[in-house]
Protein backbone atom coordinates (compact mmCIF):
# COMPACT_ATOMS: atom_id res chain seq x y z
CA UNK A 1 0.00 0.00 0.00
CA UNK A 2 2.68 2.53 1.16
CA UNK A 3 4.62 1.64 -2.40
CA UNK A 4 1.73 2.56 -3.97
CA UNK A 5 1.43 5.55 -2.21
CA UNK A 6 4.69 6.87 -2.90
CA UNK A 7 4.09 5.22 -6.65
CA UNK A 8 1.40 8.17 -6.86
CA UNK A 9 3.07 11.24 -5.39
CA UNK A 10 6.04 10.00 -7.62
CA UNK A 11 3.71 9.83 -10.53
CA UNK A 12 2.09 13.46 -9.87
CA UNK A 13 5.79 14.67 -9.85
CA UNK A 14 6.30 13.35 -13.07
CA UNK A 15 8.39 10.87 -12.43
CA UNK A 16 7.65 7.61 -14.11
CA UNK A 17 9.90 5.29 -13.01
CA UNK A 18 12.54 3.62 -15.13
CA UNK A 19 12.81 1.60 -18.01
CA UNK A 20 13.61 -2.22 -17.18
CA UNK A 21 15.29 -2.97 -21.05
CA UNK A 22 16.75 0.06 -21.31
CA UNK A 23 17.41 1.94 -18.02
CA UNK A 24 16.18 5.46 -18.97
CA UNK A 25 13.16 7.25 -17.36
CA UNK A 26 10.55 6.81 -18.97
CA UNK A 27 9.67 10.15 -19.05
CA UNK A 28 12.55 11.20 -21.18
CA UNK A 29 11.60 7.71 -23.37
CA UNK A 30 7.78 9.24 -23.68
CA UNK A 31 8.59 12.94 -24.17
CA UNK A 32 10.94 11.53 -27.45
CA UNK A 33 7.94 10.00 -28.62
CA UNK A 34 5.32 12.63 -28.51
CA UNK A 35 6.17 14.50 -31.04
CA UNK A 36 5.27 12.35 -34.42
CA UNK A 37 1.99 10.37 -32.50
CA UNK A 38 0.87 13.98 -32.04
CA UNK A 39 1.78 14.79 -35.96
CA UNK A 40 0.24 11.77 -36.93
CA UNK A 41 -2.81 11.97 -35.14
CA UNK A 42 -3.47 15.58 -35.95
CA UNK A 43 -2.88 15.16 -39.29
CA UNK A 44 -5.21 11.94 -39.54
CA UNK A 45 -8.15 13.73 -37.63
CA UNK A 46 -7.90 16.65 -40.23
CA UNK A 47 -8.09 14.47 -42.80
CA UNK A 48 -11.09 12.35 -41.84
CA UNK A 49 -12.50 15.76 -41.73
CA UNK A 50 -11.89 16.93 -44.83
CA UNK A 51 -12.95 13.62 -46.21
CA UNK A 52 -16.16 12.66 -44.40
CA UNK A 53 -18.15 15.96 -44.29
CA UNK A 54 -18.01 16.59 -47.92
CA UNK A 55 -19.30 12.61 -48.29
CA UNK A 56 -21.54 13.14 -44.81
CA UNK A 57 -23.11 16.41 -46.89
CA UNK A 58 -23.47 15.21 -50.72
CA UNK A 59 -25.09 12.27 -49.02
CA UNK A 60 -27.76 14.04 -47.10
CA UNK A 61 -28.50 16.48 -49.44
CA UNK A 62 -30.04 14.13 -51.61
CA UNK A 63 -31.08 11.09 -48.98
CA UNK A 64 -31.64 7.43 -50.73
CA UNK A 65 -30.34 8.82 -54.03
CA UNK A 66 -27.22 6.85 -55.43
CA UNK A 67 -24.78 8.91 -54.45
CA UNK A 68 -26.47 8.42 -50.79
CA UNK A 69 -25.82 4.68 -50.86
CA UNK A 70 -22.63 4.82 -52.55
CA UNK A 71 -21.25 7.65 -49.70
CA UNK A 72 -22.77 5.17 -47.24
CA UNK A 73 -21.62 1.98 -48.44
CA UNK A 74 -17.74 3.41 -48.98
CA UNK A 75 -18.49 4.69 -45.35
CA UNK A 76 -19.17 1.25 -43.88
CA UNK A 77 -16.35 -0.34 -46.09
CA UNK A 78 -13.82 1.82 -44.57
CA UNK A 79 -15.63 1.17 -40.74
CA UNK A 80 -15.05 -2.91 -41.64
CA UNK A 81 -11.52 -2.61 -43.02
CA UNK A 82 -9.10 -3.39 -40.05
CA UNK A 83 -6.42 -0.91 -39.97
CA UNK A 84 -3.53 -3.02 -40.30
CA UNK A 85 -5.26 -4.87 -43.80
CA UNK A 86 -5.90 -1.42 -45.03
CA UNK A 87 -2.31 -0.10 -44.18
CA UNK A 88 -0.93 -3.66 -46.12
CA UNK A 89 -3.11 -3.03 -49.01
CA UNK A 90 -1.71 0.56 -49.61
CA UNK A 91 1.81 -0.25 -48.70
CA UNK A 92 1.45 -3.46 -51.64
CA UNK A 93 -0.04 -0.41 -54.01
CA UNK A 94 2.13 2.83 -52.82
CA UNK A 95 5.24 1.50 -51.90
CA UNK A 96 5.98 -2.43 -53.64
CA UNK A 97 4.01 -1.53 -56.88
CA UNK A 98 3.63 1.89 -57.70
CA UNK A 99 6.84 3.18 -55.58
CA UNK A 100 5.45 6.52 -55.02
CA UNK A 101 5.79 6.64 -51.42
CA UNK A 102 7.96 4.97 -48.93
CA UNK A 103 6.39 1.78 -46.78
CA UNK A 104 7.80 2.73 -43.16
CA UNK A 105 9.81 5.00 -41.11
CA UNK A 106 9.69 8.63 -40.53
CA UNK A 107 12.83 9.48 -42.62
CA UNK A 108 14.84 8.00 -45.68
CA UNK A 109 18.24 6.39 -45.31
CA UNK A 110 19.70 10.09 -46.98
CA UNK A 111 20.70 11.47 -43.67
CA UNK A 112 18.53 14.61 -44.19
CA UNK A 113 15.65 15.27 -41.90
CA UNK A 114 13.44 17.75 -43.86
CA UNK A 115 10.07 18.14 -43.18
CA UNK A 116 9.13 17.20 -46.83
CA UNK A 117 10.76 13.69 -46.45
CA UNK A 118 8.88 13.16 -43.16
CA UNK A 119 5.63 14.50 -44.79
CA UNK A 120 5.46 12.15 -47.22
CA UNK A 121 6.65 9.09 -45.18
CA UNK A 122 3.48 10.45 -43.18
CA UNK A 123 0.77 10.00 -45.77
CA UNK A 124 0.16 6.20 -45.92
CA UNK A 125 -0.17 6.32 -42.10
CA UNK A 126 -1.67 8.88 -41.85
CA UNK A 127 -4.74 7.66 -44.54
CA UNK A 128 -4.43 4.48 -42.61
CA UNK A 129 -5.84 5.94 -39.49
CA UNK A 130 -8.33 8.11 -41.07
CA UNK A 131 -9.94 5.28 -42.71
CA UNK A 132 -11.15 3.89 -39.61
CA UNK A 133 -12.41 7.55 -38.38
CA UNK A 134 -14.22 8.43 -41.77
CA UNK A 135 -16.40 5.19 -41.89
CA UNK A 136 -18.24 6.80 -38.03
CA UNK A 137 -18.26 10.13 -39.27
CA UNK A 138 -19.51 10.14 -42.77
CA UNK A 139 -22.85 8.65 -41.10
CA UNK A 140 -22.77 10.88 -38.34
CA UNK A 141 -22.61 13.87 -40.54
CA UNK A 142 -25.04 12.16 -42.65
CA UNK A 143 -27.76 11.91 -39.90
CA UNK A 144 -26.78 15.48 -38.50
CA UNK A 145 -27.40 17.48 -41.52
CA UNK A 146 -30.82 15.38 -42.45
CA UNK A 147 -31.80 16.59 -39.13
CA UNK A 148 -31.07 19.95 -39.21
CA UNK A 149 -32.27 20.19 -43.03
CA UNK A 150 -35.79 19.35 -41.30
CA UNK A 151 -35.22 22.44 -39.14
CA UNK A 152 -38.06 25.35 -39.29
CA UNK A 153 -34.75 27.99 -39.95
CA UNK A 154 -33.94 26.41 -43.49
CA UNK A 155 -37.94 26.11 -44.25
CA UNK A 156 -37.70 29.80 -43.11
CA UNK A 157 -34.21 30.22 -45.37
CA UNK A 158 -35.65 28.78 -48.14
CA UNK A 159 -38.87 30.53 -48.02
CA UNK A 160 -36.96 33.78 -48.01
CA UNK A 161 -35.65 33.01 -51.67
CA UNK A 162 -31.98 31.84 -50.40
CA UNK A 163 -30.27 29.81 -53.10
CA UNK A 164 -30.18 26.28 -52.80
CA UNK A 165 -26.27 26.06 -52.02
CA UNK A 166 -26.63 28.73 -49.83
CA UNK A 167 -29.02 27.15 -47.30
CA UNK A 168 -27.34 23.93 -47.49
CA UNK A 169 -23.89 25.40 -46.92
CA UNK A 170 -24.68 28.40 -44.45
CA UNK A 171 -27.37 26.93 -42.71
CA UNK A 172 -27.32 23.31 -43.05
CA UNK A 173 -23.81 22.49 -43.05
CA UNK A 174 -22.69 25.06 -40.10
CA UNK A 175 -25.35 23.61 -37.97
CA UNK A 176 -24.84 20.42 -38.25
CA UNK A 177 -21.19 20.49 -37.45
CA UNK A 178 -21.76 21.22 -33.98
CA UNK A 179 -22.69 17.55 -32.99
CA UNK A 180 -19.58 16.60 -35.15
CA UNK A 181 -17.81 17.91 -32.98
CA UNK A 182 -18.45 15.63 -29.99
CA UNK A 183 -18.41 12.63 -32.22
CA UNK A 184 -14.82 13.49 -32.71
CA UNK A 185 -13.79 13.70 -29.73
CA UNK A 186 -15.26 10.46 -28.52
CA UNK A 187 -13.24 8.76 -31.79
CA UNK A 188 -10.28 10.14 -29.80
CA UNK A 189 -9.84 6.70 -27.85
CA UNK A 190 -10.28 4.56 -30.56
CA UNK A 191 -7.25 6.99 -32.91
CA UNK A 192 -5.00 6.19 -30.25
CA UNK A 193 -5.77 2.56 -30.53
CA UNK A 194 -5.78 2.83 -34.43
CA UNK A 195 -2.23 4.85 -33.74
CA UNK A 196 -1.07 1.73 -31.80
CA UNK A 197 -1.61 -0.82 -34.75
CA UNK A 198 -0.57 1.59 -37.38
CA UNK A 199 2.67 3.05 -35.81
CA UNK A 200 4.01 -0.41 -35.82
CA UNK A 201 3.15 -1.41 -38.93
CA UNK A 202 4.84 1.59 -40.70
CA UNK A 203 7.31 1.39 -37.73
CA UNK A 204 6.35 5.14 -37.36
CA UNK A 205 8.68 5.85 -34.46
CA UNK A 206 6.03 7.43 -31.97
CA UNK A 207 3.91 6.61 -28.68
CA UNK A 208 2.06 3.00 -30.48
CA UNK A 209 5.57 1.43 -31.46
CA UNK A 210 7.11 1.62 -28.13
CA UNK A 211 3.59 0.72 -26.24
CA UNK A 212 3.99 -2.47 -28.33
CA UNK A 213 7.66 -2.89 -28.19
CA UNK A 214 7.40 -2.81 -24.22
CA UNK A 215 5.05 -5.48 -24.40
CA UNK A 216 7.49 -7.69 -26.24
CA UNK A 217 9.96 -7.38 -24.15
CA UNK A 218 7.56 -7.01 -20.81
CA UNK A 219 8.90 -3.54 -19.86
CA UNK A 220 5.92 -3.29 -17.18
CA UNK A 221 7.39 0.95 -16.26
CA UNK A 222 7.12 1.95 -19.83
CA UNK A 223 3.27 -0.01 -20.23
CA UNK A 224 2.85 1.98 -16.88
CA UNK A 225 3.59 4.87 -17.94
CA UNK A 226 2.17 4.83 -21.57
CA UNK A 227 -1.34 3.97 -20.14
CA UNK A 228 -1.61 6.73 -18.07
CA UNK A 229 -0.47 9.32 -20.41
CA UNK A 230 -3.14 8.16 -22.84
CA UNK A 231 -5.65 7.99 -20.55
CA UNK A 232 -4.83 11.56 -19.59
CA UNK A 233 -4.80 12.63 -22.92
CA UNK A 234 -8.31 11.68 -23.47
CA UNK A 235 -9.92 12.81 -20.44
CA UNK A 236 -7.98 16.29 -20.97
CA UNK A 237 -9.67 15.98 -25.16
CA UNK A 238 -13.13 15.21 -23.58
CA UNK A 239 -12.83 18.47 -21.89
CA UNK A 240 -11.72 20.39 -24.52
CA UNK A 241 -14.52 19.25 -26.74
CA UNK A 242 -16.78 19.92 -23.99
CA UNK A 243 -15.68 23.14 -23.97
CA UNK A 244 -16.05 23.60 -27.46
CA UNK A 245 -19.24 22.43 -28.00
CA UNK A 246 -20.72 25.31 -25.58
CA UNK A 247 -18.96 27.91 -27.17
CA UNK A 248 -20.48 26.59 -30.43
CA UNK A 249 -23.85 26.14 -29.07
CA UNK A 250 -25.06 28.66 -26.55
CA UNK A 251 -27.49 27.05 -25.63
CA UNK A 252 -25.88 24.22 -23.50
CA UNK A 253 -24.74 26.32 -20.68
CA UNK A 254 -22.67 24.60 -17.46
CA UNK A 255 -24.91 25.73 -14.90
CA UNK B 1 -45.42 -11.80 -23.65
CA UNK B 2 -48.08 -14.43 -23.33
CA UNK B 3 -51.10 -12.05 -23.18
CA UNK B 4 -50.70 -10.05 -26.26
CA UNK B 5 -49.54 -12.54 -29.01
CA UNK B 6 -51.41 -11.01 -31.36
CA UNK B 7 -49.66 -8.04 -31.19
CA UNK B 8 -46.29 -9.00 -30.47
CA UNK B 9 -46.19 -11.54 -33.16
CA UNK B 10 -47.18 -8.64 -35.63
CA UNK B 11 -44.66 -6.55 -34.59
CA UNK B 12 -41.84 -9.33 -34.69
CA UNK B 13 -43.13 -10.18 -38.08
CA UNK B 14 -43.49 -6.22 -39.20
CA UNK B 15 -39.99 -5.93 -38.24
CA UNK B 16 -38.62 -9.28 -39.87
CA UNK B 17 -39.64 -7.94 -43.16
CA UNK B 18 -38.60 -4.62 -42.60
CA UNK B 19 -35.34 -6.52 -42.15
CA UNK B 20 -35.19 -9.26 -45.08
CA UNK B 21 -36.42 -6.01 -47.75
CA UNK B 22 -33.25 -4.33 -46.74
CA UNK B 23 -31.12 -5.80 -49.26
CA UNK B 24 -27.56 -5.52 -48.09
CA UNK B 25 -28.27 -6.80 -44.53
CA UNK B 26 -30.15 -9.72 -46.54
CA UNK B 27 -26.72 -10.18 -47.89
CA UNK B 28 -24.67 -10.30 -44.98
CA UNK B 29 -26.98 -12.87 -43.56
CA UNK B 30 -26.47 -15.12 -46.22
CA UNK B 31 -22.69 -14.65 -46.22
CA UNK B 32 -22.19 -14.97 -42.76
CA UNK B 33 -24.47 -17.95 -42.68
CA UNK B 34 -22.12 -19.93 -45.73
CA UNK B 35 -19.00 -18.58 -43.55
CA UNK B 36 -20.12 -20.34 -40.90
CA UNK B 37 -21.44 -23.55 -42.72
CA UNK B 38 -17.74 -23.51 -44.23
CA UNK B 39 -15.90 -23.25 -41.80
CA UNK B 40 -18.07 -25.82 -39.72
CA UNK B 41 -18.30 -28.48 -42.34
CA UNK B 42 -15.19 -27.89 -44.90
CA UNK B 43 -12.46 -29.34 -42.58
CA UNK B 44 -14.67 -33.09 -41.99
CA UNK B 45 -15.46 -32.60 -45.82
CA UNK B 46 -12.15 -32.18 -47.10
CA UNK B 47 -9.74 -32.74 -44.56
CA UNK B 48 -8.04 -29.78 -44.08
CA UNK B 49 -4.56 -30.05 -42.39
CA UNK B 50 -3.44 -26.03 -41.37
CA UNK B 51 -0.49 -27.56 -39.21
CA UNK B 52 1.48 -30.05 -41.13
CA UNK B 53 4.08 -28.67 -43.77
CA UNK B 54 4.57 -29.62 -47.06
CA UNK B 55 8.57 -29.70 -47.22
CA UNK B 56 8.06 -29.66 -51.31
CA UNK B 57 6.29 -26.97 -51.02
CA UNK B 58 7.72 -23.45 -48.77
CA UNK B 59 5.85 -19.99 -49.63
CA UNK B 60 4.41 -21.58 -52.89
CA UNK B 61 2.17 -19.44 -55.29
CA UNK B 62 -1.93 -21.25 -55.72
CA UNK B 63 -0.92 -24.11 -57.56
CA UNK B 64 -3.55 -27.57 -57.43
CA UNK B 65 -2.17 -29.14 -54.92
CA UNK B 66 -2.10 -25.83 -52.37
CA UNK B 67 -5.60 -24.17 -53.79
CA UNK B 68 -4.25 -21.10 -52.29
CA UNK B 69 -0.61 -21.42 -52.11
CA UNK B 70 1.48 -22.27 -49.01
CA UNK B 71 2.75 -19.96 -46.27
CA UNK B 72 6.94 -19.86 -45.80
CA UNK B 73 7.17 -23.33 -43.92
CA UNK B 74 4.62 -25.31 -46.41
CA UNK B 75 1.17 -25.14 -44.58
CA UNK B 76 -1.52 -24.49 -46.83
CA UNK B 77 -3.16 -21.13 -46.90
CA UNK B 78 -6.28 -22.76 -47.62
CA UNK B 79 -6.53 -25.07 -44.91
CA UNK B 80 -5.35 -22.18 -42.37
CA UNK B 81 -7.64 -19.64 -43.46
CA UNK B 82 -10.72 -22.40 -42.81
CA UNK B 83 -9.35 -22.89 -38.90
CA UNK B 84 -8.47 -18.97 -39.01
CA UNK B 85 -11.76 -18.37 -39.56
CA UNK B 86 -12.71 -20.80 -36.56
CA UNK B 87 -10.97 -19.08 -34.35
CA UNK B 88 -11.81 -15.46 -35.32
CA UNK B 89 -15.58 -15.92 -35.45
CA UNK B 90 -15.27 -17.92 -32.23
CA UNK B 91 -13.52 -15.08 -30.48
CA UNK B 92 -16.04 -12.47 -32.17
CA UNK B 93 -19.56 -14.13 -30.87
CA UNK B 94 -18.22 -15.68 -27.83
CA UNK B 95 -16.63 -12.34 -26.44
CA UNK B 96 -20.07 -10.79 -27.57
CA UNK B 97 -22.19 -12.96 -25.48
CA UNK B 98 -19.92 -12.28 -22.44
CA UNK B 99 -19.83 -8.80 -23.18
CA UNK B 100 -23.97 -8.84 -23.32
CA UNK B 101 -23.90 -11.39 -19.98
CA UNK B 102 -22.15 -8.49 -18.02
CA UNK B 103 -23.97 -5.48 -19.61
CA UNK B 104 -27.57 -6.45 -19.93
CA UNK B 105 -28.28 -7.00 -16.50
CA UNK B 106 -26.22 -4.20 -15.23
CA UNK B 107 -27.67 -1.68 -17.88
CA UNK B 108 -31.36 -2.66 -16.92
CA UNK B 109 -30.53 -2.30 -12.93
CA UNK B 110 -29.34 1.30 -13.34
CA UNK B 111 -32.07 2.17 -15.47
CA UNK B 112 -34.77 0.64 -13.66
CA UNK B 113 -33.50 1.56 -9.88
CA UNK B 114 -31.47 5.01 -10.72
CA UNK B 115 -30.20 6.94 -7.84
CA UNK B 116 -27.15 5.67 -6.81
CA UNK B 117 -27.64 2.34 -8.13
CA UNK B 118 -27.35 4.06 -11.64
CA UNK B 119 -24.71 6.88 -10.43
CA UNK B 120 -22.20 3.68 -9.61
CA UNK B 121 -22.34 1.53 -12.32
CA UNK B 122 -22.89 4.81 -15.20
CA UNK B 123 -19.94 6.26 -13.89
CA UNK B 124 -17.74 2.95 -13.93
CA UNK B 125 -18.85 2.60 -17.29
CA UNK B 126 -17.58 5.94 -17.81
CA UNK B 127 -14.33 5.17 -16.77
CA UNK B 128 -13.97 2.07 -18.16
CA UNK B 129 -14.39 3.96 -21.60
CA UNK B 130 -11.94 6.57 -20.95
CA UNK B 131 -9.54 4.14 -21.76
CA UNK B 132 -8.67 3.55 -25.40
CA UNK B 133 -10.26 -0.22 -25.52
CA UNK B 134 -7.22 -1.39 -27.71
CA UNK B 135 -4.56 -0.07 -25.58
CA UNK B 136 -6.14 -1.31 -22.54
CA UNK B 137 -6.83 -5.01 -24.00
CA UNK B 138 -3.32 -4.93 -25.19
CA UNK B 139 -1.96 -4.24 -21.40
CA UNK B 140 -3.79 -6.99 -19.86
CA UNK B 141 -3.40 -9.19 -22.68
CA UNK B 142 0.92 -8.48 -21.72
CA UNK B 143 0.08 -9.02 -18.09
CA UNK B 144 -2.37 -12.54 -18.42
CA UNK B 145 -0.55 -14.05 -21.27
CA UNK B 146 -2.24 -14.01 -24.68
CA UNK B 147 -4.14 -16.96 -25.95
CA UNK B 148 -7.63 -17.58 -27.66
CA UNK B 149 -9.11 -17.77 -24.07
CA UNK B 150 -7.24 -14.76 -22.53
CA UNK B 151 -8.12 -12.79 -25.61
CA UNK B 152 -11.67 -13.86 -25.91
CA UNK B 153 -12.69 -12.96 -22.25
CA UNK B 154 -10.76 -9.58 -21.67
CA UNK B 155 -12.68 -8.32 -25.35
CA UNK B 156 -16.08 -9.54 -23.83
CA UNK B 157 -15.33 -8.23 -20.00
CA UNK B 158 -14.06 -4.79 -21.77
CA UNK B 159 -17.47 -4.70 -24.03
CA UNK B 160 -19.94 -4.51 -21.27
CA UNK B 161 -19.73 -0.90 -21.38
CA UNK B 162 -21.59 -1.23 -25.25
CA UNK B 163 -24.25 -3.10 -23.85
CA UNK B 164 -25.14 -1.33 -20.57
CA UNK B 165 -25.16 2.17 -22.34
CA UNK B 166 -27.22 1.07 -25.02
CA UNK B 167 -29.41 -0.82 -22.31
CA UNK B 168 -29.88 1.91 -19.74
CA UNK B 169 -31.12 4.42 -22.41
CA UNK B 170 -33.58 2.19 -23.35
CA UNK B 171 -34.91 1.18 -20.30
CA UNK B 172 -34.64 4.62 -19.10
CA UNK B 173 -37.87 5.21 -21.33
CA UNK B 174 -39.56 2.41 -21.16
CA UNK B 175 -39.49 2.45 -17.25
CA UNK B 176 -42.06 4.73 -17.60
CA UNK B 177 -44.70 3.35 -19.92
CA UNK B 178 -47.97 2.69 -18.73
CA UNK B 179 -47.54 -1.42 -18.55
CA UNK B 180 -44.60 -1.28 -15.95
CA UNK B 181 -46.66 1.13 -13.11
CA UNK B 182 -49.55 -1.42 -13.81
CA UNK B 183 -47.55 -4.11 -13.10
CA UNK B 184 -46.19 -1.83 -10.16
CA UNK B 185 -49.49 -1.07 -8.57
CA UNK B 186 -50.90 -4.62 -8.36
CA UNK B 187 -47.67 -5.42 -6.36
CA UNK B 188 -45.39 -7.12 -8.99
CA UNK B 189 -41.80 -7.94 -7.63
CA UNK B 190 -39.14 -5.67 -9.36
CA UNK B 191 -36.90 -8.58 -10.71
CA UNK B 192 -39.93 -10.20 -12.69
CA UNK B 193 -40.85 -6.41 -13.65
CA UNK B 194 -37.59 -6.04 -15.01
CA UNK B 195 -37.03 -9.43 -16.66
CA UNK B 196 -40.89 -9.69 -17.71
CA UNK B 197 -41.66 -6.61 -19.20
CA UNK B 198 -39.12 -3.97 -19.36
CA UNK B 199 -36.06 -6.16 -19.95
CA UNK B 200 -38.73 -7.74 -23.06
CA UNK B 201 -38.91 -4.34 -24.61
CA UNK B 202 -35.60 -3.82 -24.57
CA UNK B 203 -34.79 -6.45 -27.19
CA UNK B 204 -33.83 -3.94 -29.57
CA UNK B 205 -30.96 -1.96 -28.21
CA UNK B 206 -29.20 -5.82 -26.94
CA UNK B 207 -29.59 -6.57 -30.74
CA UNK B 208 -28.21 -3.83 -32.21
CA UNK B 209 -25.51 -3.64 -29.29
CA UNK B 210 -24.70 -6.87 -30.22
CA UNK B 211 -24.12 -6.86 -33.77
CA UNK B 212 -21.95 -4.00 -33.24
CA UNK B 213 -20.04 -5.33 -30.64
CA UNK B 214 -19.08 -8.48 -32.56
CA UNK B 215 -17.93 -6.73 -35.35
CA UNK B 216 -15.52 -4.69 -33.12
CA UNK B 217 -14.87 -7.63 -31.41
CA UNK B 218 -13.79 -9.89 -34.61
CA UNK B 219 -11.18 -6.30 -35.57
CA UNK B 220 -9.59 -6.13 -32.18
CA UNK B 221 -8.95 -9.93 -31.83
CA UNK B 222 -7.03 -9.61 -35.75
CA UNK B 223 -5.35 -6.59 -34.45
CA UNK B 224 -3.86 -8.01 -31.72
CA UNK B 225 -3.11 -11.21 -33.76
CA UNK B 226 -1.65 -9.28 -36.10
CA UNK B 227 0.38 -7.53 -33.18
CA UNK B 228 1.30 -11.07 -32.07
CA UNK B 229 -0.45 -10.28 -28.95
CA UNK B 230 -3.40 -12.48 -29.60
CA UNK B 231 -4.36 -16.09 -30.76
CA UNK B 232 -0.37 -17.90 -31.03
CA UNK B 233 1.06 -20.08 -33.83
CA UNK B 234 0.23 -22.51 -34.41
CA UNK B 235 -3.21 -22.45 -34.46
CA UNK B 236 -4.35 -19.92 -36.87
CA UNK B 237 -6.77 -16.77 -36.64
CA UNK B 238 -7.55 -14.07 -39.44
CA UNK B 239 -5.44 -12.13 -37.58
CA UNK B 240 -1.80 -13.95 -37.29
CA UNK B 241 -2.37 -15.27 -40.80
CA UNK B 242 -1.53 -11.39 -41.59
CA UNK B 243 1.21 -11.26 -38.90
CA UNK B 244 3.95 -12.66 -41.45
CA UNK B 245 2.92 -9.79 -44.13
CA UNK B 246 4.81 -7.35 -41.56
CA UNK B 247 8.00 -8.33 -43.95
CA UNK B 248 8.04 -6.71 -47.17
CA UNK B 249 9.45 -9.65 -48.86
CA UNK B 250 5.82 -11.77 -47.93
CA UNK B 251 4.03 -8.56 -48.45
CA UNK B 252 5.47 -8.22 -52.24
CA UNK B 253 6.29 -11.66 -53.06
CA UNK B 254 3.27 -13.63 -51.25
CA UNK B 255 0.16 -11.69 -51.69
CA UNK B 256 -1.87 -14.84 -51.58
CA UNK B 257 -0.79 -15.14 -47.78
CA UNK B 258 -2.13 -11.92 -46.77
CA UNK B 259 -4.69 -11.42 -49.18
CA UNK B 260 -7.39 -14.04 -48.78
CA UNK B 261 -7.54 -13.82 -44.69
CA UNK B 262 -7.83 -10.13 -44.78
CA UNK B 263 -10.41 -10.49 -47.72
CA UNK B 264 -12.40 -12.45 -45.29
CA UNK B 265 -11.43 -10.27 -42.42
CA UNK B 266 -12.97 -7.23 -43.88
CA UNK B 267 -15.72 -9.00 -46.05
CA UNK B 268 -17.06 -10.71 -42.64
CA UNK B 269 -17.15 -7.32 -40.62
CA UNK B 270 -18.90 -5.66 -43.72
CA UNK B 271 -21.86 -8.22 -43.85
CA UNK B 272 -21.92 -7.69 -39.69
CA UNK B 273 -21.82 -4.45 -39.96
CA UNK B 274 -24.80 -4.40 -42.91
CA UNK B 275 -26.96 -6.50 -40.71
CA UNK B 276 -26.60 -4.50 -37.98
CA UNK B 277 -27.92 -1.76 -40.01
CA UNK B 278 -30.78 -3.95 -41.34
CA UNK B 279 -31.40 -4.44 -37.34
CA UNK B 280 -31.51 -0.96 -36.54
CA UNK B 281 -33.93 0.25 -39.27
CA UNK B 282 -36.53 -2.84 -38.70
CA UNK B 283 -36.52 -2.34 -34.73
CA UNK B 284 -35.38 1.06 -34.02
CA UNK B 285 -39.12 3.10 -34.53
CA UNK B 286 -37.11 6.46 -34.15
CA UNK B 287 -35.37 5.72 -37.72
CA UNK B 288 -38.46 3.86 -39.00
CA UNK B 289 -40.19 6.06 -41.54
Amino acid sequence: MSSTLTGLKALLQGDLGFSISSRRPVIDLIMARIGPTAMLASSAIILSILISVPLGILAAVKPNSARDYVSTGISLLFASTPNFFAALVLIYIFAVNLRILPSGGMFDSSGQRTLLIQLRHMVLPALVLSFQQIGGWVRYMRSSMLDVMQEDYIRTAKAKGLKRGMVIMKHGVKNSLIPVVTVIGMSIPSLVGGAVVTEQVFSWPGIGSLMVQSIGSRDYPVIMGITVLISVTVLLCNLIVDMIYGLLDPRISYN
Amino acid sequence: MDNNGGKDESYFLDALRKFLNHKPAFAGVCVLILEILCVVLLPIILTLDPYTSNPAAFGAAPAPGHFLGTDSIGRDIFARVVYGGRTSLLVGLLSTLIAMCLGTPLGLLAGYYRGWVEAGIMRLADIFMSFPSMVLILVMVAVVGPSVWSVTIIIGVLGWTQFARLIHGSVLSVREKEYVESARAIGTPDFVIMIKYVLANCFAPILIAATFMTANAIILESSLSFLGMGVQPPQASWGNLLFDAQSLTVLSRRPWQWVPPGFMLVLTVLSINFIGDGVRSALDPKIRL
